[in-house]
């Protein structure tokens, strides 16, 4: 039984489907994240369980208790659900302190004040208890924001797109910070964002919503080698699509030749498809025996990400360490990696 | 604090425009030092005590109604869905363009002893209606006309984080009624105490309503003085008593606010509104009906009734003129006052400190004056500068016989107006200057945008709605403005508001209908217009 | 500051300027006449005299200009203006205004057989700085239903006790009342006029007015029975309905009837007092028809003809007592009702 479970949910704006039969579970302790572009639904959804928006269809429950059916919604004061707002929300007219025990409201003073002493040493500002939020900087706010959500004792965290209006730098750094701190804290959380690279180095399970449906939900890593559909495997990471025939369950024939791996067990010999081949699927070696030509070049620091053209009209992008710097129009040699091959019919 | 010398010469527009709002206070403030002599034993022993207990109370009084009506119509409409809604939005800020001399005397005229309403209820129904004491009729005919005020900024702030701020309270586990109280009504404080100080200075200064029901304030005593007793000087004196007073006022309000300066705890483009359950839907279509209908619906109602009576009599092509000098004395007015707003809060905000801080002060003490003893004083110095300038003509080209008369000048029109109306366009632009936190400024100087730069990119964009609201709440005002308008119009720039000074000034209210109508007509198109403004910023709402 | 802030802070100010200089200094109505216009400082109301200026240049040629205020800014802005003001006459109502404005110095004395010859002394300033030219009764009014004019003596009668309680006025903040006052004080003294007042407060029915006319609908709907107030005020009432409000004039043996005047002086630093002093003659002589009856007032010159309904109040004895002790006493006046809490 997960800490949250949403089973067939479904929410509608006027004539327009927002969320259709969406269903999902998260395991206490888990932290899940919810990748999609603007407006595919992940923050309704977000609403949806904080219980700031009612469902039309299906169920929503959290630590077992129902919440949300379409006929009936727990107000979101009444929910064990802690809510991070994407601007962090802090109430302007309250310091520090007071945001965090703004929640506390119904505990006497002494164990507010000691909760809140304890949830800002936690997330690292108890130096600045006194400060108003508009003498935060942003990172700063965000701690504040999270120490608030926390201090009720949620439990199931929920957090808006929470580091977007970060910079990037400070976005990776309070990331973890965030991270370790739920994890220490035993705490399931769930967020949403529009940064694959958020989710992976954040979650657990990762959900990409595509409009309004969940179009798959499983482990970060699956997510990103096994993609569940054609549109999932391009929103997350990317690459090339090459079309090809199924030689037998494990090989599939394209113009750079057979290449084997693992293929969807449904194929069959004959099959028209398209492979997927990710930019790490493709190995720069000086002598490998296919050559493909540098048609542009992007310096990553670590890495290069070049696009070569290994035959006319096949454009394949390649993670080459950053020590291989070869010039735009050079000949290199090139190895296509198949251990995961992403294959879908045409 | 310590300032940079670039950071320092923000000082400069903020004392200028301060000095020269100062201009008619300092005849005022002058005042004090010639001794008004028996006079003021009279006033203090006899008029004062009573002048300043009802001064008072219909302040207070005045303030908490249009707080709690305009806090009250604005939460409803911002942040709740119920009949009638989207109409009553605009609707509820039609009072803006009343005078409230105009609904005092349409209410009157509608609740009156011998009023068909009121003769029909008492011979057929035997219900007589309430008389209420000059004090409560005051109350009510300034708070129908005054609340917009509260409205208008109240709305800016629950439309952009009303429901927001409910969230935030509900995921940290309080009811929507308790999270209103706790989060939404403080968080909005700035606005609301922009609107109500607002309310305030205009309760303050307000001669017409009051006198329509012959309530004696502090204003009606200065007339009294004056027109009384002779005495120009012990007028200019009580006027000092009640700028001290004010200022002590908006100095203990910043001190009440502390450092609680105001960002926005973000905004809920999102967010739907409330959708409100049977009783509550019609309790709240009710009330915002009821506010429009008194304050609006049925004084106009009364003035069109009026007016179709004085038609034939009273229309004519001259009403053309005055249209066009209402309207044109407006827009330019509405136009420079908001400029010299912008500049005074940008002054401000560059080089915060005790100098701006109190330039943009006393830059906006003229509202709280009686509008005719500002009007004397900017006279008086302007005919004085005139006087000066024509004995330097004089010494500079002898036997020329050059004379400079600034007075009866569009310049000095509108500067006037300026000084009047300066705190009607701060109100607002300085809750939106409070808006834009300072990690905006860091983030844009970061890109190099600094300066003018800053202002014309950044802050101007995000001042918007500031800047509108402030023109328009300047062009409704100067639209009903009379005291300045009649000393300083050069010839043949009588306006509506001249012409209802006019009508009433020989007691004949049902003639004044035509142009108190023609001024609401004239008010209604920004009114719409800004409406229009602020829904299209908030996307669905 | 940098370039463009300064110029932001410039610009607008040029601007106006160019504005200003645009606006004639004054007046352009008259600027093609070769004659040079008359500038009048008005109190009186623009529908009111509009029509008799027009009626002015059509017999005499001189154009008119006029702006209108309340009489106390007016009289502030030709001291402000001193001797560059654009105005020659100040014309107010009220003669303790037009005393005021003599006693600030901003008129100047008239010599004007025909003024002086038409307008008695005592509804002129002792050194003719000022000229009454129309009259206005402020008289007493009473419930025909109820009363007749037998039931009235006078307006210090009603402080008696048997008026408790049926007693309408208008405040004592609008200067007819004060002048009424301030009359009274004048003629009787400072001790009985407050003992009157003060009579009259104890008898009101209703909070004072704050204009006459709803004070005569008052009367009008039975709720009090006697009122004081000016006669034109039901004249225009009159003039739409017939209404059961009689009019009571204090016999001549009481000392007559209170009038005031509307008047008008020549400012001292007129630019055309010329042209002034032949606006004043043409009022107080081959104007005075129109500009009384215009407001259904009495003209000075107690020969000219009346409107009908003023005819139909019948004639009364104006009180004879000079109109300067209006101005003079106005401020014990207001002094002595607020203090018996006249309001």
């Amino acid at each position: 039984m997960g800490m949250l479970e949403i089973r067939n949910v479904a929410q509608r704006y006027g004539a327009k489907d927002v969320l259709t039969s969406l269903s999902l579970s998260l395991a206490p302790g888990r932290i899940g994240c919810l990748l999609g572009d603007s407006g595919c639904g992940k923050t309704t959804l977000l609403r949806c369980i904080a219980g700031f928006e009612p469902i039309v269809g299906g169920d929503i429950s959290i630590d077992g208790v129902v919440h949300s059916t379409e006929r009936s919604a727990t107000p979101p004061e009444s929910r064990p659900v802690g809510m991070v707002f994407q601007d962090f929300a802090l109430l302007p007219h309250l310091t520090v302190a007071q945001n965090v025990a703004f929640g506390l409201h119904d505990k006497p003073a002494d164990e507010r004040d000691a909760a809140v002493a304890e949830m800002l040493t936690l997330v690292d500002m108890h130096a600045l208890s006194a400060r108003m939020p508009h003498e935060l900087s942003g990172g700063q706010q965000q701690r504040v924001a999270l120490a608030r959500s926390l201090a009720r004792q949620p439990k199931l965290l929920l957090m808006d797109e929470p580091f977007s209006s970060l910079d990037s730098r400070l976005r990776s750094q309070l990331g973890q910070d965030i991270r370790s701190v739920l994890r220490g804290l035993g705490m399931t959380a769930l967020f949403v964002t529009h940064d694959q690279q958020e989710a992976f180095s954040l979650a657990d399970d990762v959900g990409v919503l595509q409009d309004g449906v969940l179009a798959q939900w499983d482990s970060a890593y699956n997510v990103y080698h096994r993609p569940a559909s054609r549109s999932v495997a391009q929103f997350v990471g990317g690459g090339s699509w090459l079309p090809g025939t199924v030689v037998d369950p494990t090989c599939v024939r394209t113009q750079l030749g057979v290449l084997c791996g693992s293929v969807s067990e449904r194929a069959v010999a004959g099959d028209s498809v398209d492979v997927l081949l990710r930019p790490d699927d493709v190995i720069h070696e000086d002598d490998a025996p296919m050559k493909a030509v540098i048609v542009d070049k992007q310096f990553r620091g670590a890495s290069f990400v070049y696009e070569v053209e290994p035959a006319p009209g096949i454009r394949l992008s390649a993670i080459v360490p950053s020590h291989h710097d070869h010039a735009v129009g050079e000949r290199i040699g090139i190895r296509i990696d198949t251990q995961h091959m992403v294959v879908f019919a045409r | 604090m310590t300032l940079r010398a670039g950071t320092r010469a923000w000082q400069i527009p903020a004392v200028l425009i301060a000095a020269l709002m100062l201009l008619p206070i300092a005849v005022a403030v002058g005042s004090v030092f010639t001794p008004a002599g028996e006079v003021w034993s009279h006033i203090a022993e006899f008029v004062l005590p009573r002048v300043v207990a009802n001064t008072v109370w219909l302040t207070v009084s005045v303030a908490l109604t249009t707080l709690l009506l305009g806090a009250a119509a604005a939460w409803l409409t911002a942040t709740c869905e119920f009949p009638g809604r989207r109409w009553l939005g605009w609707a509820l800020l039609l009072p803006l363009a009343m005078p409230g001399y105009v609904i005092a005397f349409a209410l009157t005229g509608i609740f009156e002893y011998g009023a068909p309403l009121s003769s029909y209820l008492r011979e057929s129904l035997a219900v007589e209606l309430p008389r209420f004491s000059a004090g409560v009729a005051s109350t009510i005919c300034l708070s129908l006309t005054l609340y917009p005020y509260v409205y208008l900024l109240a709305r800016q702030a629950f439309l952009t984080q009303g429901i927001r701020s409910l969230e935030v309270a509900q995921s940290l586990g309080m009811t929507r009624r308790r999270g209103f109280f706790r989060v939404a009504l403080p968080m909005a404080r700035p606005w609301l105490a922009a609107g109500v100080a607002l309310v305030c200075m205009e309760t303050l200064a307000d001669f017409g309503t009051v006198k329509v029901f012959n309530f004696d304030t502090f204003t009606t005593a200065i007339y009294s003085a004056w027109f009384g007793l002779f005495s120009l000087t012990a007028a200019l004196q009580m006027s000092v008593m009640l700028l001290v007073l004010v200022l002590v006022a908006l100095t203990l309000e910043y001190r009440f606010r502390g450092k609680a300066r105001y960002t926005s705890a973000g905004s809920a483009a999102n967010a739907p509104r409330m959708q409100l359950s049977g009783g509550a839907r019609i309790a709240a279509s009710g009330f915002c009906l009821l506010l429009f209908a008194l304050a609006f619906a049925a004084p106009v109602s009364q003035l069109v009734f009026w007016a179709w009576n004085s038609l034939a009599g009273e229309w004519g092509a001259r009403y053309l003129e005055y249209f066009r000098a209402s309207l044109l004395l407006s827009l330019a007015s509405a136009g420079l006052v908001t400029l010299m707003a912008v500049m005074l809060g940008y002054s401000e905000r560059r080089a915060p400190g005790v100098i701006t801080r109190w330039s943009a002060r006393v830059a906006t003490l003229g509202y709280a004056l009686p509008g005719t003893v500002l009007a004397v004083g900017f006279f008086v110095v302007v005919a004085g500068a005139g006087h000066a300038l024509t004995a330097m003509a004089g010494w500079l080209a002898p036997g020329r016989g050059v004379t400079i008369t600034l007075t009866g000048t569009l310049l000095v029109m509108l500067l006037a107006y300026s000084a009047r109306f300066m705190a009607v366009a701060y109100g607002p632009l300085g809750s939106a200057f409070e808006r834009i936190t300072p990690r905006v400024d860091d983030a844009a100087r970061g890109l190099g945008v600094t300066g003018a730069q800053l202002l014309r990119r950044v802050h101007l964009p995000m001042l918007r709605g500031g800047i509108a609201t402030a023109a328009l709440l300047v062009f409704v005002d100067v639209m009903k403005e009379l005291p300045i308008t009649l000393i300083t119009r050069p010839f043949g720039w009588d306006t509506l508001a001249v012409r209802i000074f006019q009508m009433t000034t020989e007691g004949e209210w049902q003639r004044a209908a035509i142009p108190a109508l023609a001024i609401v007509a004239a008010g209604l198109a920004p009114v719409i217009w800004l409406h229009r403004r602020s829904h299209g910023a908030n996307g669905h709402a | 500051m940098n370039n463009a802030s300064r110029a932001a802070l410039l610009l607008p100010l040029l601007a106006l300027a160019a504005c200003g200089a645009d606006a004639p200094e004054s007046g352009e109505r008259g600027a093609e006449t070769p004659v040079a216009p008359v500038v009048v400082y008005s109190s009186r109301a623009e529908q009111l005299i509009e029509p008799i200026f027009t009626e002015f240049t059509k017999s005499t040629g001189i154009p008119v200009e006029y702006v209108t205020d309340d009489p106390q800014p007016l009289i502030a802005r030709l001291q402000a203006e001193g001797d560059v003001t654009p105005a020659s006459v100040l014309l107010t109502v009220d003669a303790g205004n037009l005393w005021f404005a003599a006693e600030q110095g901003v008129l100047q004395p008239v010599e004007s057989e025909l003024l002086t010859q038409t307008v008695p002394a005592y509804w002129r300033d002792t050194q003719n700085q000022w000229f009454g030219l129309s009259l206005r009764a402020r008289t007493i009014i009473f419930d025909n239903r109820k009363l007749s004019a037998e039931d009235l003596i006078g307006y210090q009668d009603l402080a008696d006790e048997k008026w408790q309680g049926r007693l309408c006025l208008r405040t004592s903040k609008k200067v007819y009342n004060q002048s009424l006052v301030a009359m009274m004080i004048a003629a009787v003294g400072e001790e009985q006029t407050e003992a009157v007042v003060s009579g009259w407060v104890s008898n009101l029915a209703e909070e004072p007015f704050s204009n006459d006319t709803r004070l005569i609908e008052a009367v009008a709907d039975g709720r009090c029975e006697v009122g004081i107030v000016n006669t034109y005020y039901l004249g225009r009432l009159q003039r739409e309905q017939s209404l059961p409000v009689s009019i009571f004039w204090q016999p001549a043996e009481f000392g007559g009837v209170h009038v005031n005047v509307s008047g008008a002086g020549i400012v001292k630093h007129a630019a055309n007092a010329e042209g002034a002093a032949r606006l004043l003659e043409w009022l107080a002589t081959d104007g005075q028809t129109l500009f009384a009856s215009k407001n259904l007032e009495y003209p000075v010159l107690r020969s000219t003809a009346n409107d009908p309904i003023v005819e139909a109040w019948g004639d009364f004895d104006a009180s004879e007592q000079s109109l300067v002790d209006a101005g003079r006493y106005q401020a014990d006046a207001v002094r002595l009702m607020d203090r018996v809490g006249y309001r």
